[in-house]
């Protein structure tokens, strides 16, 4: 069996038969429809987002320890080792985040072409629907089905209000994932990467949005603010406060504080020093005579007071913009 | 000069050996300096490190654009591209017929050879769905961009143009000198056809057409596709008659047989409106499958055929079942069915045709035309020969008197 024909009969044909029978039973409002699968598929994908979350929970959980070990180890291959033992340790598998996002986009292309198909963007669409469907009564007589919803063409590509929703959507989404590490970050170069997927990924994903048919938008927006429901509710915004989104010069005038970093909801405090002190004690004592421990450029294994300084050029500039 | 590279390439290989050798060297004849050692053991590692890192995010980023690259391709390749399905029509001894996309051609049927071609540079964004309509030397067509155009019938030029903006599918109807043009806005244009002058639009509130009105001395007929709405127009003044919901999504051809209005449905039924009754349904046949087909009227008896692949043979009085053909191996009519030499002929989208005796419905011939593309199109019917034309743009003759002995009519040379 070719690929082409196992896509359309396991994926696409089901899919269409799905999306024109939730047509039919939501009064006929394809918009609806789409709202509708989009719950479905966010339910059915519920346990792995879940799981999803408390991986990138965790993860954060043991970013002070990764941070350390980040410090001690300088033979690339003992830090790695070390690594995976923390990630085994803490029961975090770093790929667990990708579960939900990989199963999700096979169903975005498959949608993609389901809502050309079923929408008909050519008269010729609507006669080749007639051989997708299946003989089912009420299937059947769904078709031909509407288009407009909440004054969109659902057919129709360049949808730039829609388009604006994805990219705010998403890059909130991004925003506070990213301020929840930030608190915890000290590599400069995972905050450049944090800032680069705040703004890169929805950006595309809007650009994407902006040429494909509105209901593909109308799928990406909604699974997306679920998803950042979800986020909320299950790991917390973290840092991230709507204050934050005010632009500095105008909080003081509004009277807007920011909290702490680490004191959000669902956020971690930073590892005290002295405890971070003497984990790193405790750690070159075990490791000191295995060579694996990092030289200090100016000489000498460097003690706890190192741990008290601002750890990256990102975290500095934080705490100055505090002050 | 020719030796300038490579001398240059062997200086940069003995910098590279030398300094290999140098660091040899300087490790072996400074054995007891372990922390030197180390430290260069060290760093090497952690090039090695380096670059197995580089090369796992180049693969990284490899396999990221493959899989961008496949989604593109994945995406790109499902989108469809409007061909237009208008049906061939008669003009003088010509044939008129969508030589390509968006652009028409008389032919000559003998050989396929062109005698004028519209428009007459070629473009492919503005196919025909809405059949050519023929009146005198006349040829009045609308494309699918809603350019709307008369043509002289003897040498193509286009007397004029008018550009309605909006999508034309269904075909326009011309009548006491005005063409009324359905569009997929919902609005019918009625132009003057001595000047292309729009005179009026009459507004059906938002509703796709894609069905070819009906008209009489009393209305004008229209059925959409969105809301399932058949309404009837005082042609004169666009003042609604009547309106009859119960008649489903239409895409089909509406027919005026005396009173009776034959609405083909997507709702798997074939409606027939009394049209002096206010619309008021005289009898409803449940089929199979859409009636995407315009229905055929012979004297008492109504042919209809469904996407399902099945005909039916209807009493026009009460829509009783006569009889049922059903082709195998799923065909779908969406062609027109037409009489020709006392046989019901009906075309499947993938090609095959059936000739059915009208009396019984059973099979006298079946031919297959094994041309490039879908059966969309209406057929032209010229003495016992039929003409089909496809998706991909390709003309056949089907003989009726030969038991359908298809013909291929090139139209290359037209191109």
């Amino acid at each position: 069996m070719p690929i082409g024909a196992i896509w359309q009969t396991f994926l696409e044909t089901p899919l269409i038969n799905i999306m024109v029978g939730l047509s039919a039973i939501t009064f006929g409002s394809y918009g609806l429809a789409i709202l509708v699968f989009t719950v479905i598929t966010r339910a059915l994908l519920f346990p792995l987002t879940l799981r999803m979350l408390h991986s990138m929970r965790a993860l954060q959980d043991i970013q002070p320890q990764m941070q350390e070990i980040q410090k001690k180890y300088s033979d690339p291959k003992r830090r790695n080792q070390e690594i995976m033992k923390l990630y085994r340790e803490a029961g975090v598998n770093p790929l667990g985040c990708l579960g939900p996002q990989l199963l999700q986009f096979p169903i975005f292309i498959a949608l993609y072409q389901v809502i050309r198909i079923t929408l008909g963007n050519t008269p010729e669409g609507v006669l080749d629907l007639s051989r997708r469907l299946y003989d089912v009564g009420f299937i059947q007589d769904a078709v031909p089905l509407s288009r407009t919803f909440l004054g969109m063409d659902l057919g129709q590509n360049g949808n730039f209000v829609l388009g604006g929703a994805v990219f705010a959507a998403m890059w909130l989404q991004q925003r506070i994932s990213t301020s929840r590490s930030a608190a915890t970050t000290s590599s400069a170069n995972q905050a450049q990467m944090n800032q680069m997927m705040q703004w890169m990924l929805p950006l595309i994903f809007s650009w994407f949005v902006l040429f494909s048919p509105a209901g593909l938008g109308v799928y990406w927006f909604s699974s997306t603010a679920i998803g950042l429901i979800l986020q909320w509710i299950f790991v917390g915004p973290g840092d991230f406060t709507w204050g934050s989104l005010v632009p500095a010069p105008f909080r003081d005038a509004l009277g807007i504080t920011l909290p702490e970093p680490g004191t959000g909801r669902g956020s971690r405090p930073r590892p005290k020093p002295a405890a971070v002190a003497n984990s790193d004690t405790e750690s070159r004592d075990t490791n000191a005579s295995s060579g694996d421990e990092r030289k200090d450029s100016r000489g000498g294994s460097q003690q706890g007071p190192r741990t008290t300084r601002p750890s990256s050029r990102a975290s500095r500039r934080r705490r100055h913009h505090r002050r | 000069m020719t030796h300038a590279p490579t001398a240059s390439w062997r200086r940069a290989v003995g910098a590279v050996t030398s300094m290999f050798h140098v660091k040899q060297s300087a490790t072996s004849d400074d054995a007891s300096d372990v922390s030197r050692e180390t430290h260069a053991a060290d760093r090497s590692a952690a090039r090695t490190m380096f670059h197995v890192k580089h090369a796992r995010q180049r693969r990284g980023a490899l396999i990221a654009l493959a899989a961008v690259f496949a989604l593109v391709a994945v995406g790109c390749g499902g989108v469809q591209r409007p061909d237009g399905w208008a049906a061939p029509v008669q003009v003088g001894d010509g044939v008129l017929v969508q030589a390509r996309s968006g652009q028409l051609s008389l032919i000559n049927p003998a050989n396929g050879q062109p005698a004028w071609q519209y428009p007459s540079d070629d473009d492919g964004g503005r196919p025909f769905y809405a059949t050519p309509v023929v009146e005198g030397d006349s040829v009045y067509v609308a494309d699918y961009k809603g350019r709307v155009a008369r043509l002289d019938a003897n040498v193509g030029n286009a007397t004029w143009a008018t550009d309605l903006d909006v999508q034309v599918v269904a075909t326009p109807l011309l009548r006491n000198g005005s063409l009324f043009v359905p569009a997929e806005d919902g609005t019918i244009a009625v132009l003057d056809v001595s000047s292309g002058a729009v005179t009026r639009t009459i507004d059906t509130t938002d509703r796709r057409i894609w069905s070819s009105p009906a008209a009489d001395g009393g209305g004008l007929y229209v059925s959409d596709l969105d809301n399932g709405i058949t309404i009837a127009f005082n042609p004169s003044t666009g003042e609604r008659l009547w309106e009859q919901s119960a008649t489903g999504a239409s895409a089909a051809d509406l027919v005026l047989d005396g009173d009776l209005l034959m609405v083909g449905s997507f709702d798997r039924s074939l409606h027939s409106l009394g049209v002096e009754q206010g619309g008021q349904e005289r009898w409803v046949a449940q089929g199979d499958g859409w009636f995407l087909a315009r229905p055929l009227v012979s004297g008492r008896t109504v042919f209809a055929s469904t996407m399902h692949g099945t005909v039916y043979a209807l009493d026009r009085a009460t829509g009783a079942e006569r009889w049922t053909f059903t082709a195998d191996d799923g065909a779908e009519f969406r062609a027109a069915p037409v009489i020709v030499g006392g046989h019901l002929v009906v075309a499947a989208r993938d090609g095959r045709v059936f000739a059915l005796d009208t009396t019984d419905g059973s099979l006298r011939w079946t031919v297959e035309t094994a041309v490039d593309g879908n059966l969309n199109a209406d057929p032209l019917v010229v003495g016992s020969d039929i003409y089909y034309s496809t998706s991909k743009h390709n003309l056949v003759r089907v003989d009726a008197d030969n038991e359908g002995a298809p013909q291929a009519i090139p139209l290359a040379a037209a191109r």
